[in-house]
């Protein structure tokens, strides 16, 4: 019963054809843009198609001309557009590397400078210095320790938990799995801020405070990778499911063997951001965990109050108190720490694209 | 593609059953009767997890809005009762700033202009960044750099973009050390976005525009919401196969034709996917407001937020009126993501 | 189908796997014989107060100090209120009066009188089974010792809301180190002008019309705190700010600030003061550059702050802040006291000895509360220290001595001469948000953003929850 149901709901209506196309139009006139966008690479990618249709022009000379002058306006517009969006998305990492080697007093000029006037490197080498003093919280090596282990932790099993609710979600069929997947993406809407002291209560009357479970496992869930993971997972054509169906895969094992491939640029992008959540973290460790069992974005965020050098030389030596923290080391160590994510970003671009080019039936 | 279009899983089932014939031996059934259950065995993990993280804290929170005068810290509570909404929706909560209803046309005003906006700018990056070849992997590089920089980082960019730095004597005479912001450098204008400070000056165009700071508020959420966006939608675009534009091409289909029957029904579930999240999201919005006007948000809480509006409530002991506040948010956010899906229902597509 | 029951049991094994690992991992912390400290010190505080600990861990074997640095005073508040609420308070707090008014609902706040003046002796049981025997309370003597403006803050008489249960003279914090504001001047632009530094508002109003007329462009005065700036000056003409009695918390909606903040306004049009919201940064950051570029001559900030006041282009003169004088010309010269007290809760995580603990926790603090380690730690963090006996150990003295060369010697010599002006503001629930209102209200009206001086009261009013 419920079968025919759907099947008369999926019927694509008459209307429903009629109106995709006269809602685009009203689209494209409150925003040339995006037609002008679009245009560019479909000439780029079907010039032989052109060929194809020329005969029936008339001056096919004049028009390849036009359409040559057209794309070059479109290209400069579209790096012009590019360019201005890169550097407001650069702005604030320049900012950040440029405000870690500047000194303290030019930090702190009311009218920020663009440029520092002196380079302080010297910012780095301190940062480096208390990487080993211990100075900073807990000892830096413990939490960079803690950070690995429940990055790495975190990641493969949240990307774990996600595939597998992301495809019973997508792909399998069982009572109660809209309502289910209903009441999933409901709390999303919660404020996090609201589960935070419930979370803290609960895991204190567990006696998990202090251990990495207690950074793990709160964690594990995230709606919002299974909701896109899910979008992703249907997209895949069921053909496929068919196909794997006759050849006698398990659903676990059409999943292995044939959903994660053909996801793996969205699964690395999961990867990568949650990681880089994981790696950012600071004031769910904060509140649970005491100095020895935090994150690395709890010793950035630590005092750097400590401005004793390497050769036993102070600092700005007398001129701010001593307990007052040093917002230039702050920024070196924030450009150490986000180091290794840039790395994994570059990484992990590659193979969001290579995954991308080999899942060639995809879509 | 027509094949697949308009397809969801309850299809796959119905497509099973026919390949699979009236034929069913007793075996057969027994199995699909349990693969039919087997769903519940993916996701018990995720849901015991969310079961202790995740739904006991909303019921906790649901029932504690019922409280009348409760107490957090001790769990006193003086009766049962609807109270705590009824004060919160008139305002009556006995303390001044904003109302929830203000709380609530701000936020609303934060998500709905900027969600779809950061959303249309987003495809517009990638679809050019789709349509470049050369140093490619340098913009989207470049364009995912803002989520690996740090917040602190973030912040002072921000400030330096729209503070007003000087005293009434420096800004008067535009003398060394003092500053309008970048933004206003960049305009000429004298504005004061944040609206702390100056229409008691009249210096030069210094007027505050009401829609100054509802203004710093979007670039910023737009802003910061783009490069998650970028990475989504762009490699959406990547995984588009590129015979579909050829046989559109043969076909004879107009550019808007390709775009608006190719390109978006391709990636129409991550352009839903990214309005769903974001205006959960944004509805959610809270830390921005705080990072660009501080804990004030704004005058006498003028900017705050729904969130801000809990926080503000469990910072003053009334923990009763942060609960039923988030309830009301929840329904309010249920109700506009129904509304949402029925809209874009029909626009998503899946193959 | 059995794969998957497999898998799904591997998944679940995993986690259950890791989970157990890492709860045997975790060194259990024997709360029993650790006290928990938490504080909001810098790093190279902690490292003084390490030698307390210290101490303290020597004279007791077998007894350990836990110091925990959550970050700055709103984190140390906000994590002892969530501890409160999941079992895991800490046994000794840094406070300010309004953090304890959210904590005394717990009634976990342990009244100090219970163990203050004890003449008793306590048998400490220590690590090796033998026992140490020592004087719980303080002399009357040491008691007297503490600067009585500090001291007074910690009793419940300045507290609203205090739960039935305890006794009315209840004790609920002790002071740590303290700063006060402080009026810092450019000395040898007075010495231009042939001006003394100013003792009075009055004073101060005079000359900052003879500086702006000496230097275009400058401003004469700077106030780092608007909300320090109306309650000490509530306080000095007596218009009243918050109050204990009767059933209205907030009293500042009054004619009297009315008229003041009228006042004050005028002389912002005049271009004589800012402060740190309206100038949009530390209002230290302008001072020292000296008032031919622009910056200023009088700048009141934290004793805590001097370091920040240090000028390569001048000399920085330090004294107290100027004082009103009333219609009969009696002075009146409060100023505020800030920085962090003690506070003690009891029974954080469920321990076997309660009793114990908070005898032990309180022996610590005594350590905390050392002349001798006040001496260190107020010189290295430019604090005042709570006990005036302090000023007489040796290297205190010295480093006082020593005021010609070093501004933070100069603001601890001037801050010590301002004992017996500190004032105590009522606290309870809310009164941070008054704070924050009353400091709203300055700049509001000084700006002109709300020129109506009596809305703008009104409106903070209201804020506060006043009806």
């Amino acid at each position: 019963m419920a079968k025919k149901k759907t099947e008369t709901e999926q019927i694509v209506t008459p209307e429903e054809q009629v109106v995709l196309p006269q809602d685009s139009e009203e689209l494209a006139v409150e925003s040339p843009a995006v037609v002008a966008e679009e245009q560019a690479p479909v000439v780029e990618n079907s010039g032989s198609v052109q060929f194809e249709q020329a005969p029936t022009e008339f001056d096919v000379e004049r028009q390849l001309k036009k359409q040559k002058t057209q794309r070059i306006v479109k290209d400069v517009f579209v790096y012009i557009f590019l360019t201005f969006c890169a550097l407001l998305a650069f702005l604030p990492f320049y900012w950040m590397v440029m405000s870690s080697v500047k000194t303290e007093p030019e930090f702190r000029e009311a009218v920020p400078t663009f440029f520092p006037k002196t380079f302080q490197w010297g910012n780095y080498s301190l940062v480096l210095h208390q990487t080993s003093s211990g100075n900073n919280g807990g000892s830096f090596g413990q939490i960079l320790i803690n950070t690995i282990v429940v990055g790495l932790l975190s990641t493969t099993l949240g990307v774990i938990l996600t595939i597998l609710t992301a495809y019973a979600l997508a792909r399998m069929e069982f009572k109660g799995k809209n309502i289910l997947f209903a009441v999933m993406l409901a709390t999303m809407m919660i404020p996090g801020e609201m589960y935070t002291l419930s979370n803290y209560i609960v895991v204190a009357k567990l006696g998990w405070t202090d251990s990495y479970t207690v950074l793990i496992l709160p964690f594990l869930v995230s709606v919002y990778y299974i909701y896109l993971l899910r979008n992703n997972f249907m997209q895949i054509p069921n053909s496929l499911y068919q196909a794997a169906k006759v050849d006698g895969l398990s659903d676990l094992g059409y999943l292995i063997k044939v959903m994660v491939p053909l996801t793996a640029p969205t699964l690395i992008s999961i990867t990568l951001l949650k990681f880089i959540g994981t790696w950012n973290s600071y004031i769910w460790p904060r509140l649970v965990n005491t100095e020895n069992w935090q994150m690395i974005t709890n010793w950035v965020t630590g005092g750097f109050v400590d401005r004793v050098q390497a050769d036993g030389s102070t600092m700005y030596d007398g001129l701010y108190g001593q307990s007052e923290s040093l917002n230039t080391l702050k920024m070196a160590a924030v450009c150490m720490v986000s180091a290794p994510l840039f790395v994994l970003f570059l990484t992990c671009r590659k193979y969001i694209m290579r995954g991308v080019s080999k899942s060639g039936t995809k879509g | 593609m027509a094949e697949f279009k308009n397809q969801t899983p309850k299809d796959v089932q119905a497509d099973l059953v026919i390949a699979d014939g009236p034929t069913l031996t007793k075996g057969e059934k027994a199995r699909r009767a349990l693969r039919s259950q087997s769903g519940w065995l993916f996701m018990i993990p995720a849901l015991a997890l969310m079961a202790v993280f995740t739904f006991y804290p909303i019921i906790a929170a649901f029932i504690n809005s019922f409280k009348v005068n409760y107490s957090a810290m001790t769990g006193s509570f003086d009766k049962w009762g609807f109270e705590n909404f009824i004060r919160v929706l008139k305002g009556d909560t006995g303390t001044g700033g904003a109302s929830f209803v203000q709380c609530l046309v701000n936020t609303l005003v934060f998500t709905f202009v900027s969600v779809p906006l950061s959303t249309l700018l987003a495809l517009l990056i990638s679809v050019a960044l789709n349509s470049i070849k050369a140093v490619q992997k340098a913009y989207q590089t470049i364009l995912f750099l803002p989520y690996l920089t740090n917040a602190l980082a973030m912040g002072a960019v921000f400030a330096t973009f729209f503070s007003v730095i000087g005293t009434k004597t420096q800004l008067e005479t535009g003398a060394d050390g003092s500053t309008w912001g970048l933004v206003n450098l960049i305009l000429g204008t004298k504005i004061d976005w944040t609206g702390i400070t100056s229409p008691h000056w009249e210096i030069g165009e210094a007027l505050s525009i009401p829609w100054a700071k509802y203004i710093v508020v979007i670039v910023y959420e737009v802003w910061s919401g783009l490069p998650f966006k970028i990475l989504i939608l762009f490699s959406a675009l990547q995984s588009i196969n590129k015979q579909y534009y050829d046989a559109a091409k043969v076909d004879g289909a107009s550019r808007s034709t390709v775009l608006w029957k190719i390109t978006a029904p391709m990636i129409s579930p991550q352009i839903s996917y990214l309005l769903v999240t974001g205006i959960m999201g944004g509805m959610k919005q809270y830390s921005a407001i705080v990072g660009i006007f501080g804990v004030e948000m704004g005058m006498d809480y003028d900017m705050g937020t729904m969130v801000g509006y809990l926080y503000r409530y469990i910072e003053l002991g009334q923990t009763g009126y942060a609960f039923a506040g988030s309830l009301m948010l929840f329904i309010i956010i249920m109700f506009i993501t129904w509304i949402n899906n029925m809209v874009t229902k029909k626009r998503t597509t899946y193959k | 189908m059995k794969k998957l029951l497999i898998s799904m049991i591997v998944v679940v094994m995993l986690l259950a796997g890791c989970l157990t690992i890492f709860a045997a991992c975790e060194d259990a912390a024997d709360y029993e014989h650790t006290i928990i400290f938490y504080s909001s010190q810098g790093d190279s505080l902690q490292t003084q107060t390490q030698n307390a600990i210290k101490t303290f861990e020597e004279k007791y074997p077998g007894w350990k100090v836990q110091h925990i640095a959550p970050g700055g005073y709103d984190q140390v508040l906000s994590k002892v209120r969530s501890d409160i609420q999941a079992g895991l308070q800490p046994d000794l707090a840094y406070c300010y009066a309004d953090h304890v008014a959210q904590y005394l609902s717990s009634e976990l706040v342990v009244d100090l009188n219970k163990y203050l003046l004890k003449a008793d002796n306590y048998d400490v049981p220590l690590e090796d089974g033998t026992t140490k025997t020592v004087r719980i309370g303080f002399t009357q003597e040491e008691k007297d010792d503490f600067v009585e403006g500090y001291f007074n803050e910690g009793y419940a008489s300045y507290y609203y809301g205090v739960p039935a249960s305890y006794d009315k003279n209840a004790l609920f914090t002790l002071p740590f180190v303290k700063s006060t504001e402080l009026l810092y001047y450019n000395a040898d632009a007075l010495e231009e002008l042939g001006l003394q530094p100013a003792t009075t508002w009055d004073e101060l109003w005079r000359q900052c019309a003879i500086i702006a007329e000496k230097w275009e462009g400058c401003t004469p005065l700077g106030y780092d705190s608007e909300a320090n700036w109306f309650i000490t000056t509530a306080m000095q003409r007596g218009f009243g700010y918050t109050t204990v009695e009767g059933d209205n918390r907030y009293i500042f909606n009054n004619d009297g600030a009315k008229a003041w903040l009228e006042e004050i306004a005028g002389y912002y049009d005049k271009g004589w003061i800012t402060t740190q919201e309206l100038y949009g940064s530390y209002t230290s950051g302008l001072f020292i550059k000296g008032p031919e570029k622009g910056g200023l001559v009088y700048c009141i900030g934290s004793s805590a702050g001097a370091s920040n006041q240090k000028s390569s282009a001048f000399t920085t003169g330090v004294t107290g802040i100027p004082a009103y004088v009333d219609a009969q010309g009696k002075l009146h010269d409060e100023c505020i006291s800030q920085g962090p007290s003690l506070v003690m809760l009891r029974g954080g995580h469920s321990v076997s000895n309660p009793d114990e603990k908070e005898i032990m926790t309180w022996l610590f603090m005594k350590e905390l509360l050392d002349p001798t380690f006040q001496a260190t730690f107020s010189k290295a963090s430019g604090y005042n220290p709570s006990r005036k006996s302090v000023y007489e150990v040796p290297f205190y003295a010295d480093f006082l001595d020593n005021a010609d060369s070093d501004v933070v010697a100069r603001a601890a010599l001037a801050a010590e001469g301002l004992t017996e002006r500190y004032f105590t503001s009522p606290a309870f629930v809310g009164s941070s948000t008054a704070r924050e209102q009353v400091g709203n209200v300055v700049q509001y009206v000084i700006s002109g953003q709300k020129p109506d001086a009596a809305k703008a009261l009104r409106d903070a009013y209201k804020n506060c929850g006043g009806k």
